[in-house]
């Protein structure tokens, strides 16, 4: 599943945010170990500054399928049980095989996404992620 | 945003913070810990060699001197006997700490690299980073500006580092998308610390915390071979055992504080960081930052203890404050507190046999309690005068610190490192007496402290940092001076014989001479002058009058009990004027009783003095102790008294007339004047002073 994720993220930042295509292995070392090891500065800010990649994964995880209970919920509450499979046929199934997403489908990724990413990041980064999943969603079911 | 180039307050990069005179005391407490370290290796190596040579030294002496004269020079030829033993003695105790400042420096140098290395490749910043941090550097006063770098993908968080001349600032990829403000305040903050020093700051604690460890499972290998070599192992000597135990237990705690301590300042540096920052002009941008953080998470007990940076809604709140002080509470004091202790119990294993046989041999107390005086000034001092700057009408009593001062300095005289028996030579430096008088000997000057800073602070355009650290190094010092010598003379003597205490103790001239100089200063901040200068007339008087019509004291054995109990009405006119202040106007006149008080005192003596002139065959010799003893008499007294002060009410007081003060110093001048010569058949005296 990991395959799936590193793909459509790194499609998806491609996509929106080419500059943030390098932080997705590290930001899925994060999503699997669940933020342990982190390097601690000892004159650091205090801040925590994730690159995009670490909001991107758990909401295609979502989508997927791939994720806990509750991210999932989050990610899929916009979304009908036909675009469910749909994606689920694309995580399993790439290519032509599960076919393109309709306009309808992709509005609902597309509002799923930018309600998931709501408060993590601004408002318009969130709708050009949104569209830059939507973009590498087209991709996988074209077999690219 | 922030721009040097834009009017606004220039003073945030330049106000002292008692933060890094915590710094200081925390790696002095490890470096002294060091000095311990050696003198237990010498023990190892040298102390079967040691050993004979004071035998030999004190087989020289004749048991039972014929003379006093006899006997002081005997003691002389002894210190010059024993000085070159006790000299390699502190060489190795010196060589201890220096290995660990060594080790520590070395390791400061290492481990940001090691950090970096471990961390990854540092990857060229976007244009515009740099762009802004040659911007931003000039408002924080840094004549280098840092290199700005693109942290490794594995990096969460913006932090400094030095390596070479240049600090680096590393931030992470997230950064990217912060606007404008945002990245100012992100290159602000680390400006902030490079502007404080606190990247060199940090790196050399840390390197001292892994430093003091490694230098001190040194002493443990001869033991661990002995251990191993023994034959009979149900012959173990468990005394030493024990011993051993000891040492290792009283390590580990004192690192653990430490480590405690420098996270306590982590967090405080933290607020400063960020309260320079919202100072130059980077408020909005920080408040951005923080403010999209989620909401804190309650963390467990050791996370929140050893955290290196305060919650997000502490710092988002400190941003607010007007004063922009670091917080600084009683953990701070008491730690404080009980690090100086250490460092005062501690240092004395090198101080003790390194000036044996040199002219200030005989001053190695005073050296001492200056050292942790000095401490105490840096840290706790610092804070308390600039909290009373900001804020002149808040915390007089000084109740809080007292406090924290009683319950640190006694954890800290029995848990210092250098407490240990396993070290043979240099024994306990306390007893149990030290256990009471030096924690209310730092409690009665932080009171003192406390209220000084509250009259000085309100005639200051903005706080300094000589005067806060001079006045609280002389009284803390006297104070940690006055508690050890003291503690002794308490073993020494029975209580009638503990009004002697100030007169014949090492520290009196200079409690004395103290005493003088705070009456000068006391008098520059104090209002109400002739109020207070009556009241010390009212107490001259009626001590002058009780002490004439009163009978004159003839005691068998005790030819001086008069000059005694002039001495002692002199300071009982003195402490007079403290009391009737104290009792009539609070801590608020505190201070101005301490130039009254020292002017009733040598009033009242200089009246005795001029009224048995014509008696004495050294009237100018007489003179230097009228001068002298009493205002040291006095000064104890005063610090006895001080003690009160956190008991006074902090709330507002009926006003009360002024005029009362001159009669009620009176009365209270008359009734203990009388008091002591009622009882002057069952005191103690003692032939030194007026000899």
């Amino acid at each position: 599943m990991d395959t799936v994720l590193t793909e459509v993220s790194r499609q998806t930042l491609q996509l929106s945010y080419p500059d943030e295509v390098d932080e997705v292995e590290a930001a899925l070392r994060r999503y699997r170990g669940g933020g342990r090891g982190k390097p601690k500065p000892p004159v650091g800010m205090g801040v925590e500054l994730l690159p995009l990649a670490d909001y991107v994964i758990p909401v295609l995880a979502g989508l997927f399928g791939i994720a806990s209970a509750r991210v999932a919920e989050r990610a899929t509450d916009a979304l009908t049980d036909r675009t469910r499979a749909l994606l689920a046929d694309l995580r399993d199934r790439p290519g032509q095989v599960a076919g393109p997403l309709t306009p309808e489908q992709e509005r609902e990724v597309f509002e799923s996404v930018v309600l998931s990413l709501e408060g993590k990041v601004r408002p318009a980064e969130a709708q050009r992620l949104a569209n830059g999943v939507i973009g590498a969603l087209r991709m996988r079911s074209n077999g690219r | 945003m922030i721009d040097a180039a834009a009017p606004g307050p220039r003073s945030h990069a330049r106000v002292p913070s008692p933060t890094g005179g915590q710094y200081v005391l925390l790696m002095t407490v490890l470096v002294v810990t060091g000095t311990f370290v050696g003198t237990l290796m010498f023990v190892h190596v040298f102390g079967a060699a040691w050993l004979a040579g004071i035998h030999e030294c004190h087989a020289a002496l004749d048991p039972s001197p014929p003379t006093e004269a006899a006997a002081f020079a005997q003691q002389q030829r002894f210190l010059a006997c024993s000085a070159p033993l006790e000299h390699r003695r502190a060489a190795a105790a010196i060589g201890g700490g220096a290995t660990v400042l060594a080790l520590a420096v070395g390791l400061t140098l290492v481990l940001p690299r090691v950090f970096l290395w471990r961390l990854g490749k540092l990857r060229p910043a976007p244009s515009r980073w740099p762009a802004a941090m040659d911007r931003i550097a000039p408002a924080f006063f840094l004549t280098t500006t840092p290199r700005v770098w693109l942290g490794p993908s594995e990096l969460l968080e913006p932090f400094t580092v030095q390596r070479g001349r240049v600090p680096e600032v590393i931030v992470p990829a997230g950064a990217r998308r912060a606007t404008d403000d945002e990245l100012a305040a992100i290159l602000g903050h680390e400006a902030a610390h490079v502007a404080a020093g606190d990247v060199r700051l940090v790196w050399l604690t840390r390197g001292l915390r892994w430093a003091l460890p490694i230098v001190a499972v040194l002493p443990l290998g001869p033991v661990a071979v002995w251990l191993v070599t023994l034959p009979d192992l149900t012959s173990l000597p468990w005394p030493a055992l024990w011993t051993w135990l000891e040492y290792v237990l009283r390590t580990v705690v004192l690192l653990v504080a430490a480590g405690v301590l420098a996270a306590r300042i982590s967090r405080a540096r933290e607020h400063e960081a960020d309260a320079a920052t919202a100072a130059a002009g980077g408020r909005a941008g920080l408040a951005a930052l923080l403010g999209s953080r989620p909401a804190d998470v309650r963390l467990p007990f050791r996370q929140r203890i050893t955290a290196a940076h305060p919650s997000y809604a502490l710092r988002r709140r400190f941003i607010d404050r007007p004063d922009r002080l670091p917080p600084y509470g009683w953990p701070d004091e008491m730690v404080a507190g009980l690090l100086a202790t250490t460092v005062l119990a501690t240092s004395y294993q090198v101080t003790n046999p390194g000036l044996v046989g040199t002219p200030v041999g005989g001053w190695v107390n005073m050296i001492d309690s200056l050292l942790a005086g000095a401490l105490i000034a840096t840290t706790c001092g610092l804070s308390w005068w600039h909290r009373a700057h900001q804020d002149p009408g808040k915390g007089r009593q000084g109740r809080r610190p007292v406090l924290a001062m009683l319950a640190g300095v006694p954890i800290g005289m029995l848990t210092a490192v250098g407490q240990t028996r396993g070290d043979g030579p240099s024994g306990w430096y306390i007893n149990w007496w030290t256990l009471v008088t030096v924690p209310l000997a730092v409690a009665a000057a932080t009171a003192v402290s406390v209220c000084l800073a509250h009259s000085w602070a309100p005639r200051r355009r903005r706080p300094g940092r000589f005067v806060p650290v001079v006045v609280n190094t002389v009284l803390f010092g006297l104070a940690f001076w006055i508690g050890s010598v003291g503690a002794i003379t308490f073993t020494r003597n029975e209580p009638a014989e503990y009004l002697l205490i100030a007169t014949v103790s090492p520290w009196s001239p200079f409690l004395a001479v103290a005493f003088g100089v705070a009456a000068v200063f006391a008098w520059r901040l104090s209002s109400r002058r002739w109020l207070l200068l009556a009241t010390a007339a009212g107490a001259i008087g009626a001590a002058t009058v009780a002490r004439l019509l009163a009978p004159r004291p003839l005691i068998a054995d005790a030819p001086h009990a008069d000059g005694w109990i002039d001495l002692w009405s002199a300071a009982a006119a003195g402490l007079a004027v403290v009391l009737a202040v104290m009792l009539l106007t609070g801590a608020e006149s505190f201070t101005g009783a301490l130039y009254a008080s020292l002017v009733a005192t040598v009033g009242a003596s200089a009246a005795f003095y001029l009224h048995g002139f014509g008696d004495w065959a050294f009237p100018m010799a007489r003179a230097w102790y009228v001068l002298i003893y009493p205002p040291a008499v006095l000064g104890t007294g005063v610090l006895a008294v001080a003690l009160l002060l956190p008991l006074l009410s902090a709330r507002h007081r009926p006003a009360v007339p002024p005029w009362l003060l001159p009669p009620a110093a009176a009365l209270l001048s008359g009734a203990m004047t009388t008091a002591l010569t009622h009882v002057s058949s069952h005191l103690r005296y003692t032939a030194v002073v007026f000899t």
